[in-house]
């Protein structure tokens, strides 16, 4: 049985290893570089036996054996490297190994089918690690490819451009019936069985984590240190491109960039250097808001991944966001019920002006707690400026005085701070961003007995005119101060904005260093600047649809999409309804396309019936059983003027269809085409 | 409408055409499942894209075998005689109706015809591939020959032709039967190693003085379909392009006769059979006149061709 398997032809191996490796090329990107070596030695084994005909495992006992140990080495060396769990990245180590030495083995049709199963099952997992436009067009050449190999082993006398040009119109044709489904079938919320721990914090590709003080180290894989802020021990913020989430406001009018404050978690207890939250125990029930109900914004959310709870709000919401189960705590956060494992979407509206706990705040001792023994400088610059300012209001507006007064500066890039970091801040070095502004400022409200806490969340973002999207990044990180005033509740008040207005008035974008905007060659003339900068925005609008779209279509999306197509009530039944119709007419334009008759136009043929028509206009009786040279005779006699043309074009006939000389064809049909017997006869 | 139209009134004229997947498109389904429930596990959109993307082309690859398959037109023509042992030639002239190449078409018969399983297309296996059709371009036509296995001597009906093929992606398996219910006459295998008789005395010989024979060279004559190749006159046919052959006159006497007492001491009915059509074929060869007698039958003397075929078709249905 084994034996009568045909083995494959070799150009069909070769084709096969080519696109294999262009297949794992992506991955080598981030699978350790021995198992990168490994597989491209067993590949240029498999090549050296197609060109120069070295032998394979199969021909050599020895040969067997040091497949079999290489093999094994690889996998032990897999395991080491990953441990026994089956994750992410140990899958698909273990997949390219396998596929490398699978290869190597291909003997027979059955294990060449198995090489490009794997392959394709490479390319799926190739979406784990990136999901840009880019890598699906890369899958499409892959699909190409490998198809072009499983076509070669089937007609192996093809050329590789035939094979192309077969795998290029089975993709093409394939793409309505990819889409249909792609739109219409009925979408699984996942995960089914539990998803690898690597997968959920996928670092590399999205760091959509609290980077506010995001010290990189600290923050891989650990929750809760983001929701801290530390000040002074780094000396640049994360600077990252990364989206945070994206914004569509109903109606398309965009805020004003001051009051895009996107609310985050709330820190209280300090000491000294870091910022933390409450511990949840001591969280009492809802807070008592109003809001004045005249400026209502009502926006749509779409969060990236960010492996915590909490949802990003405009400051402060009026309802709890819908699409996704989530609670808003006393602090004014929203919190979701589940951590944040995938891109989410919710509709929420928010009011700008409010008051939160105005009557009665339960946690004001927290408010009000400061490190004993710590920052002695602050302590006496609040005494002394409290004394002055025996207000509150006016104390607080002495204290951004004081900041936009001295010579405070806003810098990304701060100098590092020891010993008592908001004594050295603030006397001292004077350079920093929004978190020594914001900590700093905390610490002096709460040295002068004015209850205070820190808001972390983001400032701002990038308005995109082409899609009217705002995108928030997390370079957009910011943090800003709350004080408790009697009868007014909770104040946002941003310290930064003393300092810096326009990282409140324009956002961050401004601050960046300019090469970090637009290319160095583009900064140079204005309308360069802003082609760039229109370039830039279709870009990213387009990026903005691909990844809302199809990235980030899931069962949400999908019956939102479908309620936007028209249908009411979209469940799995109308979906399958409706898949089952479309999967029916692709079926149908397929059936069509593919079998119907080629019409070939015999051009002689049709010359001569032309012929025949004009002779029977002119009083001719055409006779079907009548041969051309019977039809010629019985012609000429009736119509004696044009016998010589009929006698003409009856000899090219016969010459061009039974004497075999096709040349006189062209002029067969020409005098055809000027023959006209009525003429004559008038 | 026309189109379907046109389709029903295809299938009454034209054999059923079968399509289902193979192991290999067994194992692509599998392989889409396994895929599709990793995308949903992982929310991978871009996966379910890619699953989709393959189960598309699986689709669309049913069409294009389909229609490789369904576009073959096949005309089977007149199978030639042929002795057991050796292969029956039969031509088949296969024509492309559709816009695209047909390419890879394997054309197969059943080696034993009583095969009977419970399983399902078991009995493909029983098919024996006899010839490949590697490639037809659109709108032409292509005459090829099956070479069918003549197993013994006497009547062999071709029966079932299966025309196949897996062509594009090898995921698939499309077929149609060719139910060919010529029957095709098989001579006994000429063996046997018992020399040729004598030429005999010839009892109506005298009569014959003036049939042509192979003996003393009489002239030409136009070479007519039918005579014997080894007379042919290449050197004349080299001088002016006419096929000739040349005519001996042959003293009458000078006839073989091959009769069923000659190889009364071969055993078995069989061996005595191709015996005789070894001698036949020899004379045959030699161009030499013979006569054969049978038990119940026997066949004057001649030396053409159609007096050869005569000869061994009576060999061929001998029922003793």
């Amino acid at each position: 049985m084994k034996a009568s398997r045909p083995a494959p032809p070799k150009v069909a191996i070769n084709w096969l290893m080519a696109t294999l490796v262009l297949i794992a090329l992506p991955h080598f990107l981030h699978l350790p570089a021995w198992l990168s070596i490994i597989f491209l030695a067993v590949m240029g084994w498999r090549l050296m036996n197609s060109l120069r005909g070295w032998p394979l495992p199969e021909h050599h006992l020895l040969l067997r054996a040091v497949h079999l140990l290489l093999a094994i080495i690889a996998v032990v060396l897999v395991i080491s490297q990953y441990g026994m769990t089956i994750a992410r990245d140990a899958g698909v180590a273990l997949l390219t190994v396998l596929l490398a030495f699978k290869l190597l083995e291909t003997r027979d049709i059955r294990d060449y089918y198995l090489s490009c199963f794997l392959g394709f099952f490479l390319i799926a997992t190739q979406f784990f690690f990136q999901q840009s436009m880019l890598i699906v067009l890369l899958m499409m050449v892959n699909v190409l490819l490998l198809t072009s190999c499983m076509i070669s082993v089937n007609d192996a006398s093809s050329s590789i451009r035939q094979r192309l040009k077969t795998s290029g119109v089975l993709l093409l044709q394939a793409t309505p019936m990819m889409l249909l489904l792609f739109v219409l079938f009925p979408r699984v919320p996942g995960p089914l069985w539990g998803v690898a721990n690597d997968y959920v914090e996928v670092a590399d590709s999205m760091p959509s984590r609290m980077t506010l003080s995001g010290l990189p180290s600290l923050s891989q894989g650990q929750t809760g240190i983001s929701e801290a802020m530390q000040v002074g021990r780094i000396s640049d913020q994360v600077q990252s491109d990364a989206i945070a989430f994206r914004v569509r406001f109903a109606d398309n009018t965009i805020p004003p960039n001051q009051i895009l404050y996107w609310r985050g978690p709330v820190l209280w207890h300090t000491d000294g250097e870091q910022w933390q939250p409450l511990a949840t125990d001591t969280q009492p029930s809802q807070p008592e808001i109003s809001f004045d109900e005249q400026h209502r914004i009502d926006y749509t959310v779409t969060l990236e991944r960010h492996n915590q709870q909490w949802l990003f709000a405009l400051d402060l919401p009026d309802s709890l966001p819908q699409g996704i189960n989530a609670a808003m705590n006393s602090e004014g956060s929203l919190i979701s019920s589940e951590v944040i494992r995938k891109r989410s979407q919710f509709n929420l509206s928010s009011v700008p002006d409010y008051q939160f706990n105005a009557r009665h705040e339960p946690l004001l001792n927290y408010a009000l707690e400061l490190p004993d023994d710590q920052h002695p400088q602050a302590r006496q610059l609040a005494q002394q400026l409290r004394t002055q300012y025996p207000e509150k209001t006016d104390y607080v507006q002495a204290v951004l005085n004081y900041f936009a007064e001295q010579p405070f500066y806003y810098t990304l890039s701060p100098p590092l701070l020891s010993g008592d970091v908001i004594d050295s801040f603030l006397f001292e070095s004077r350079h920093g961003f929004c978190e020594h502004y914001a900590a700093s400022f905390t610490v002096l409200m709460r040295a002068a007995g004015i209850p205070a806490r820190v808001v972390i969340g983001y400032q701002g973002g990038d308005v995109n005119s082409v899609d009217q999207i705002l995108t928030v990044r997390q370079r957009d990180a910011h943090a800003w101060t709350e004080i408790w005033l009697d009868e007014q509740g909770w104040i946002r008040v941003d310290p930064t904005s003393a300092v810096a207005s326009e990282r409140i008035l324009s956002g961050i974008r401004g601050l960046l260093p300019s090469e970090r905007r637009m290319p160095r060659a583009f900064a140079d003339s204005p309308e360069l600047e802003n082609l760039w900068q229109q370039l830039r925005e279709h870009w990213e609008a387009v990026n903005n649809a691909w990844e809302l779209w199809v990235v980030g279509y899931d069962p949400t999306r999908q019956l939102e999409l479908l309620r936007k197509l028209g249908m009411k009530q979209p469940d799995w039944r109308s979906m399958a309804q409706w898949l089952t119709i479309g999967m029916l007419l692709i079926f149908i334009a397929l059936a069509w396309l593919t079998l119907r008759h080629k019409t070939q136009r015999d051009s002689v043929a049709e010359a001569y019936l032309d012929f025949c028509r004009r002779l029977s206009k002119s009083g001719v009786s055409i006779n079907p059983a009548e041969g051309p040279m019977t039809l010629a005779q019985k012609a000429a006699q009736q119509l004696p003027e044009a016998a010589a043309d009929i006698q003409a074009i009856t000899s090219d006939y016969l010459a061009v269809r039974y004497q075999q000389q096709p040349d006189k064809a062209a002029r067969f049909i020409e005098k055809v085409r000027h023959f006209k017997p009525r003429s004559h006869a008038r | 409408m026309q189109f379907i139209l046109s389709r029903f009134r295809r299938a009454h004229s034209q054999p059923r055409v079968f399509i289902l997947p193979n192991r290999y498109g067994y194992g692509f389904a599998l392989l889409l499942v396994v895929m599709l429930l990793g995308a949903i596990n992982y929310n991978n959109s871009l996966a379910h894209l890619l699953v989709f993307l393959l189960a598309a082309m699986g689709h669309v690859a049913m069409h294009h075998c389909y229609r490789n398959v369904s576009r073959l037109s096949c005309k089977p023509g007149k199978a030639s005689n042929s002795f057991a042992g050796s292969h029956i030639q039969l031509p088949i002239s296969v024509s492309n109706s559709s816009a695209q190449a047909i390419c890879q078409i394997a054309i197969a018969s059943m080696d034993n015809e009583k095969f009977r399983s419970w399983l399902p297309f078991r009995h493909f296996t029983r098919y024996r591939l006899r010839q490949q059709l590697t490639r037809l371009e659109p709108q032409q036509t292509q005459t090829l020959s099956l070479p069918i296995p003549a197993k013994q001597r006497g009547w062999q009906k071709i029966g079932r032709l299966r025309v196949s093929s897996v062509y594009p992606l090898g995921l698939l398996n499309c077929w149609f039967f060719l139910e060919i219910d010529d029957e095709v006459l098989i001579y006994p295998k000429p063996f046997g190693n018992k020399p040729m008789p004598n030429a005999g005395e010839g009892d109506e010989g005298k009569a014959m003085t003036q049939m042509v024979g192979n003996d003393d060279f009489a002239g030409f004559r136009r070479f007519r379909p039918g005579e014997n190749h080894h007379q042919i006159a290449w050197k004349a046919l080299a001088r002016d392009d006419i096929l000739r052959t040349k005519q001996y006159t042959m003293p009458s006497a000078q006839h073989r006769q091959f009769r069923w007492q000659d190889v009364a001491d071969i055993v078995g009915t069989e061996n005595k059979l191709s015996q005789l059509c070894q001698w036949i074929c020899t004379a045959h060869q030699q161009g030499s006149r013979f006569s054969l007698q049978l038990p119940g039958q026997s066949i004057a003397a001649g030396n053409d061709s159609a007096h050869f075929h005569l000869c061994l078709r009576a060999l061929a249905v001998y029922e003793g």
